[in-house]
């Protein structure tokens, strides 16, 4: 036995070298990889792809049901799409979002430089003299780092570029030559843009909340042109100063977005399907909003965290409960203002002081503390999630 | 026949001299060369230098006992260097991230291991593809580049040798670090010689790249100029594994054919940009280089072709593989050394996040890399007894590079600098280095001058 033992083993180790020489020399299995998860980026480049080809993105091992492509993006007719608005909640309030970009597995985000051509600087209207292109329009903005890199990032710090005279715009194309001709550049404002296709737009009608069918923010549009690299791009405005960042290393801070789950038969977090709640600040850190003027300084990158409720737990309907659309009517609210609002226990929908019955989950300071510390799952998945809908209307401004 | 006959005794009295003048004066001795001599080190006491150092091709007699079994050798490299601008490539404002990946970080070396006088990316992020620094950013300073101590054992009358290669390193570790003064081990090797009377030798442990020339001037006493190319990142790092070396004398035609092949952990990349003392895919990385040599009386040339593959060493998939080769040419003729090298990369994306020699890091992206680089040199030999060699030199390099996303990099380089041998144990060693991007990066202030003062014993 020992001896056949011994040839076995050898045998192993001998095909065991073999393989690993094949591996080298050929190429290797799949059960031969690694099992550690490659970090992931999905632009609207990508996201356009998945909707065609069907099937979730970013489904990774603690977010394994990953997101419909058709969460992000609406087919449309004539093969194009169009940028879906998310309903959602936050601090208690209606609100919504657009999702054009997801990462899995990035511990980190950065912002990056995002230059805007202007013939000289004007620090109380920096946009005052911006380049004209030989139509009179607007030159584009020039970025370097484009969708194709996972270092790619919607989250930009604006800077201003001061052309020489007569300098053409046009001749611009790239951050390269900003810094060659040692160009002056002065910091703006972080802001969100988001490159795209061309075949990914807004729609001709103005966007809306799905539920409340209101306006959402009117900063939100698709510019037809910028500079990448050297090469032209379209891309969507989805506002200024809704994120914040850590100016020494411009690592991007994140909130959670809160995904309501219930524990499923296994003990992992089972999503409800309701709108997520946009947090305000890390988990647990009790740190009250910072929205100036209704514009939130928050959100437009986030964090997917599963949010664990009850078992009793789930999403009012409007249409499930015509008494409780009755009360709300009586004390003049929206009934729609409720849809999908998630309350720890159902029985609440059919109370008689409803919607005060209910202990809801909608904002991030009630569901942490409902919840508690335990059923707070981050997941591995982030995403650029500018809101455009908050407080219950439409954020003002740029 | 009588061309064997006339070479090799002549050969083996030059391999005697060498060992006597190491016993005695402590001359230096290349353990790990396995392939072919460096141009860049002739002992100028001889007017064949090229052939004479290549004592690892050759094997003594049986019952020849020359050489002290215990060998100790080693160089002080000391220096003084000064980079333009704040000692970086990275250009003054620009705030994309990484930091590293828009510009070629390596371009401002100062010393022979290629470090560089900066990688203060001022707080940005920075993505693993990073040399080592001294630290000094823009400021004039003095450096003691490594005190390098060599131990050699040569058992009497078996075919075994071990090396070991030691090197620390003094180093400020910038801003709040204090002082650093890491010990490297470069090499740990033990070898062979599989049958007597033959160029045939089984080396493992850490030992010397097979890919290439250029690692054959890792030594600050070996290399004719002070830094590297911009292409020693990729092919002069040690390696841990086992290697195999052949080579066969064709004395008809005055020339030699030898075959370097190894499987080691990682590739040959230098040690900043991947980890070499484990495997983290569990796959060995084969390398190999075919050499042919022409040995003419006056006239020497060397033609080789490179080759590696495997599993990126700095990342855990094994199936995102580093593919390399490369072609390298030496001509020796009346003093005159022309070398140069092409070198051609390509790498996978990795998966788990880049694991490098100098930390962990995000992502281990998709990369390629192409360009060459070539030398001239001529040494002036001199009969005086401390001046023994004058070497001016130039050299010309060009390297085109991108990472997955970002514009391909093209940058130059032209170093020129002037070698002095004293006394065959102390040199003398200072030069320029005017650093240029051609295309995809700004332009920056990165020019280097540096000078070395190496003693070995």
């Amino acid at each position: 036995m020992a001896w056949t033992s011994g040839v076995v083993t050898m045998g192993r180790s001998t095909a065991r070298a073999a393989t690993l020489l094949i591996s080298v020399l050929g190429g290797c299995t799949a059960s031969e990889t690694g099992d550690q998860a490659k970090p992931q980026l999905w632009t609207l480049f990508e996201l356009r792809q998945a909707l065609d080809s069907g099937g979730a993105v970013a489904a990774t091992g603690r977010y394994p049901q990953g997101i419909n492509p058709q969460e992000v993006l609406t087919p449309v007719g004539d093969g194009t799409a169009t940028l879906r608005i998310i309903p959602a909640f936050s601090e208690g309030q209606p609100a919504a979002y657009v999702m054009p970009e997801i990462w899995a597995d990035f511990a980190e985000v950065w912002v990056q430089p995002w230059y805007v051509l202007v013939t000289a600087w004007d620090g109380k209207s920096p946009t005052q003299n911006r380049a004209k292109t030989s139509d009179g329009m607007n030159a584009p903005p020039v970025f370097d780092v484009g969708p194709r890199s996972r270092f790619y990032s919607p989250l930009w710090l604006r800077y201003f570029a001061v052309l020489p005279a007569g300098a053409d715009p046009a001749a611009y194309t790239s951050a390269e030559r900003i810094f060659d001709e040692k160009l002056a550049v002065y910091p703006n404002v972080a802001w969100t843009y988001s490159v795209r296709p061309d075949d990914v737009r807004l729609g001709e009608a103005p966007p809306v909340h799905p539920y409340l069918q209101k306006p959402v923010a009117t900063f939100l549009v698709e510019a037809p042109t910028s500079w990448v690299d050297g090469e032209s791009m379209g891309y969507f405005d989805e506002g200024s100063g809704n994120f914040t960042f850590r100016t020494a290393d411009l690592v991007v801070d994140e909130v959670p977005l809160y995904e309501l789950a219930r524990r499923g038969p296994d003990g992992a977090p089972a999503p409800i399907g309701a709108p997520r709640v946009m947090g305000s600040g890390p988990p647990f850190a009790r740190r009250p909003a910072d929205a100036p003027n209704g514009r939130p300084r928050f959100g437009a990158y986030s964090r997917i965290t599963f949010a664990v409720a009850p078992a009793t737990s789930g999403a009012f309907d409007p249409d499930a409960f015509p008494d409780a659309v009755a009360l709300l009517t009586a004390q003049t609210l929206d009934p729609q203002a409720y849809r999908g609002r998630v309350a720890t226990d159902v029985a609440c929908f059919a109370a008689v002081d409803f919607p005060v019955s209910c202990t809801w989950l909608d904002s991030q300071s009630r569901i942490e503390d409902s919840l508690g510390v335990v059923n707070i799952v981050p997941t591995d998945v982030t995403a650029c999630t500018p809101l455009v809908f908050y407080n219950g209307k439409a954020i003002s401004g740029r | 026949m009588t061309r064997s006959r006339s070479r090799y005794p002549r050969f083996t009295l030059l391999v005697v001299a060498l060992a006597v003048g190491r016993a005695s004066l402590g001359g230096q001795a290349r353990a790990d060369v396995m392939a072919a001599p460096p141009p860049a080190a002739p002992d100028l006491a001889d007017p064949e230098p090229a052939e004479e150092v290549e004592t690892e091709g050759f094997v003594l007699p049986s019952g020849t006992a020359v050489v002290p079994p215990l060998t100790l050798m080693g160089y002080v490299d000391f220096g003084f260097a000064d980079a333009g601008g704040n000692g970086t490539s990275y250009p003054a404002g620009d705030n994309r991230v990484p930091a590293d990946y828009g510009v070629d970080t390596f371009a401002p070396a100062v010393n022979s291991r290629g470090d560089v006088a900066s990688i203060d990316s001022d707080g940005r992020v920075t993505n693993g593809f990073l040399p080592r620094s001294v630290n000094i950013g823009g400021r004039p300073s003095f450096l003691l580049n490594v005190v390098n101590q060599e131990l050699r054992y040569q058992a009497p009358h078996v075919p075994v040798m071990a090396f070991v290669r030691l090197q620390v390193l003094p180093r400020w570790g910038g801003d709040g670090a204090g002082n650093v003064t890491p010990v490297y081990v470069d090499q740990a090797f033990g070898r062979v010689t599989l049958i007597e009377g033959r160029e045939l030798f089984i080396a493992g442990g850490k030992f010397d790249s097979v890919f290439g020339i250029e690692y054959l001037d890792n030594s600050s006493v070996y290399r004719t100029g002070i830094t590297p190319s911009l292409f020693a990142r990729y092919t002069t790092g040690t390696a841990l594994g086992t290697k195999a070396f052949y080579r066969q004398q064709i004395a008809p035609l005055w020339s030699a054919l030898s075959l370097n092949v190894a499987a080691t952990n990682g590739s040959n990349f230098v040690e900043a940009l991947q980890p070499t003392d484990a495997s983290l895919t569990g796959v060995p990385l084969v390398s190999a280089r075919f050499g042919y040599e022409l040995n003419l009386p006056s006239v020497q040339i060397k033609l080789g072709a490179s080759g590696l593959r495997g599993p990126r060493n700095d990342q855990f998939d094994r199936r995102a593989l580093l593919e390399m080769f490369g072609f390298d040419a030496r001509l020796y003729v009346a003093g005159l050394s022309l070398s140069g090298e092409y070198v051609h990369v390509d790498e996978d994306e990795g998966a788990g996040g880049k694991q490098t020699g100098a930390g962990a890091y995000l992502i281990a992206s998709e990369f390629y890399a192409r360009g060459f680089w070539g030398q001239a040199a001529y040494a002036l030999t001199l009969a005086r007894a401390s001046l023994r060699a004058i070497t001016p030199y130039v050299r010309y390099e060009r390297r085109e590079a991108w990472f997955e996303g970002f514009r391909p990099i093209t940058v130059a380089r032209v170093t020129a600098g002037m070698r002095i041998d004293l006394w065959g144990s102390l040199i003398l060693k200072g030069e320029f280095l005017f650093n240029q991007e051609v295309a995809g990066a700004p332009a920056v202030e990165n020019n280097v001058l540096t000078t070395s003062v190496v003693y070995s014993w």
